[in-house]
């Protein structure tokens, strides 16, 4: 139990990932450089035949040694097959270890003081030393608050109120706390976005998942149908296809502009009849009809049809928009967050945090921190106590 | 138009190496103003051949290859040097800096990525430079959606790469910081849009071929680039793989995107494969 406790946390590793990653990458590139046996709904009998006499031709006697270790089906074979299962045990094993830790992140508050100590970017606004012509002009802008007379607890209030105001125009929600004289401001943006990356994580299980599915449950039939003939779809369907025409209609200048097939389609005891285009299949109680090729025949054209049932392919295109969905909010709406702590004499302690994709933060804050410096200092000889560590 | 816009391109590179050996304020402005005419006299082309075909220009690697110019100077003008002007004009006594610099140099090189693929297009022969109605294959509004969003998705990689190989091969300075913001930044837009491109694909296939992934060359390639730079975020967000190891990894990263557009077809013929895509 212990060491699949341990196993588990090493799969949980990104160092481990990126092994994984690389050992797909190096994977996929080999077997793309093999021809892949063609599907098992179009590779039987003659094809069957006529390929494999392809593959003789291009490879000689290597051509068994090829086929024995799995090369003309590579991504059937089981090396990759055990590299994708390792890879989606990665993953399933690297949220379920992130997702506690940035869950309590995301709902709950780290303490004030310990926030302030280790956040990356800090700086320190003081108001204008007394008796200056920047502590009057100070002492002033406090008067013409309304309601607020000059005093140490005011400045402290007009502080908060105007580091309030600027983190709010910044798109950042503020929640405002008092503790030992001391106010806390904590502004922050996209909070919930910190789940988006274990989102995108999970969509990539979901996706491997409807392959499988598209794998176990899903099955594809090639139908050629003589003009004015039938073929049943099989597979435990009772869909029957009949083959009512085909058409090229043409451009001007004699190319085709579409392949069109006339069909009538017997399913559930109901007959419809429809057009199959190219990209334009027809879908029927569950198996969709594709045009796949035509040949002219004396009594006229003979069409190809796959009809193809497949249950997880709804699963895989949910899983790739989530996967789209979660990438796209962690670069665009990345999470940050601005603390600021008011002493009762009005000094600002302001303290930034941002996540890895917002770009523009560090720029961010240092316009907080210069608007915040002259608003507060309300002149050029008003320094800031600490030099802005960002 | 593409003539134009060559032309143009050679003239930013041009304007771009003289502002890298000798900085000052207006080579580096000649070399946005020929980034930006190059691209407004692609966008007119562009438009012109899409109105004359009656269809978008995303039909054949030619095409493609134009979009993928375009897309490339597009993004270069609102992202590379975007950040680090406003990285530059924050820091204490900007306003005193002297213009030109790292932003610059990050335009010519984004304009010498642009240059290297416009150069392909340049090569295709006559019959893919030629304008033909569309094909039945290709009638659906997936052509659109797949091929602009590989477009962008591969422009993105190419502008990081062009930041990459300026850090690679560039001295250090202190605007270091900034080139390497822009380039998470193009990843940032690069790596969705090419999941996008990925999806759409598999959507497309599904509804043309009944099947959402058949181990194409072409699909396995771009699932090899896909990983590439998802093997970038991860090494970048957990080792600290900054600097001159992000720079190498998205150069890296790019001469794959070149081999899938470029190469691949090459490889398909040489060891006989077959392809459903024609691109």
């Amino acid at each position: 139990m212990g060491r699949a406790i341990r196993a588990w946390h090493w799969l949980a590793r990104t160092d481990v990932a990126a092994v994984l990653i690389t050992t797909a990458i190096l994977l996929l590139a080999v077997g793309s450089l093999f021809p892949q046996l063609p599907p098992p709904e179009v590779s039987q009998g003659e094809r069957l035949a006529r390929w494999e006499a392809l593959a003789a031709e291009r490879y000689g006697r290597l051509t068994e040694i090829l086929s024995v270790v799995g090369a003309f089906r590579f991504f059937r074979s089981p090396p990759f097959l055990l590299m994708v299962a390792l890879l989606a045990l990665a993953t399933l094993a690297c949220t379920a270890n992130r997702w506690p830790g940035i869950w309590r992140e995301v709902f709950r508050r780290p303490a004030a003081e310990t926030w302030l100590a280790t956040a990356p970017f800090t700086a320190t606004l003081a108001p204008p030393p007394p008796d200056t012509a920047a502590s009057r002009t100070h002492a002033d802008a406090l008067q013409r608050v309304p309601g607020i007379a000059s005093s140490p607890a005011n400045a402290a209030a007009w502080a908060s109120a105007l580091a309030s105001r600027s983190l709010r125009e910044r798109g950042y929600r503020v929640r405002s706390e008092t503790a030992e004289e001391m106010t806390h401001l904590r502004g922050e943006r996209n909070r919930l976005s910190r789940l988006a990356s274990l989102v995108a994580h999970l969509a990539v299980l979901l996706l491997l998942a409807g392959a499988l599915v598209t794998a176990l449950l899903g099955w594809r039939e090639e139908l050629t149908v003589t003009p004015g003939g039938t073929a049943a779809a099989g597979h435990g369907s009772d869909l029957l296809v009949r083959n009512e025409g085909f058409a090229i209609p043409r451009y001007a200048d004699g190319t085709p502009a579409n392949y069109e097939a006339r069909v009538q389609v017997v399913a559930g005891g109901r007959a419809i009849r429809r057009t199959v285009a190219v990209n334009q299949p027809l879908a029927v109680r569950g198996v969709h009809l594709y045009l796949s090729g035509f040949q002219p025949t004396e009594a006229g054209y003979a069409v190809t049809f796959l009809a193809v049932h497949d249950p997880g392919y709804g699963i895989v295109i949910a899983a790739g928009l989530l996967l789209l969905l979660g990438m796209t909010i962690v670069f665009a709406f990345p999470h940050s967050a601005v603390h600021a702590r008011i002493a009762a004499d009005g000094t600002v302690h302001l303290a930034g945090w941002a996540g890895r994709w917002d770009f523009g933060f560090p720029r961010r804050f240092r316009e907080l921190v210069a608007e915040l410096e002259r608003q507060i200092a309300r002149g050029q000889d008003s320094p800031v106590e600490q030099p802005c560590s960002c | 138009m593409f003539v134009l816009s060559y032309i143009l391109l050679w003239a930013a590179l041009a304007a771009g190496i003289s502002s890298q050996l000798r900085p000052g304020r207006w080579p580096g402005l000649l070399t946005r103003a020929a980034t930006g005419a190059a691209w407004i006299a692609m966008t007119a082309g562009l438009i012109g051949r899409g109105l004359a075909a009656g269809h978008w220009p995303l039909t054949n690697r030619y095409e493609f290859a134009l979009c993928f110019v375009w897309a490339i100077l597009g993004l270069g003008l609102l992202l590379g040097p975007g950040e680090m002007e406003r990285s530059q004009r924050a820091r204490p006594g900007a306003a005193s800096a002297p213009v030109g610099g790292a932003e610059h140099g990050a335009g010519t090189w984004v304009v010498a990525v642009a240059l290297l693929v416009a150069s392909y297009a340049l090569t295709r022969p006559a019959d893919e430079r030629a304008i033909y109605p569309l094909l039945p294959a290709l009638r659906s509004v997936w052509l659109q959606v797949h091929v602009l969003s590989a477009a962008v998705g591969y422009a993105a990689f190419g502008v990081a790469a062009g930041l990459g190989a300026m850090r690679l091969l560039g001295r250090a300075t202190d605007e270091e910081d900034g080139v390497e913001r822009a380039t998470e930044q193009a990843l940032a837009w690069g790596f969705p849009c090419f999941t996008l491109s990925i999806l759409s694909g598999a959507v497309w296939a599904q509804e043309a071929w009944g099947r959402y992934w058949g181990w194409d060359p072409k699909e396995t390639w771009a699932l090899i680039v896909w990983l590439w730079y998802l093997l970038a975020f991860h090494l970048r967000g957990t080792r600290g793989w900054r600097g001159r190891h992000l720079a190498a990894l998205v150069v890296a990263g790019f001469a794959l995107v070149l081999f899938t557009f470029a190469g691949l077809p090459w490889l398909i013929r040489a060891v006989r494969l077959t392809s459903l895509h024609g691109f």
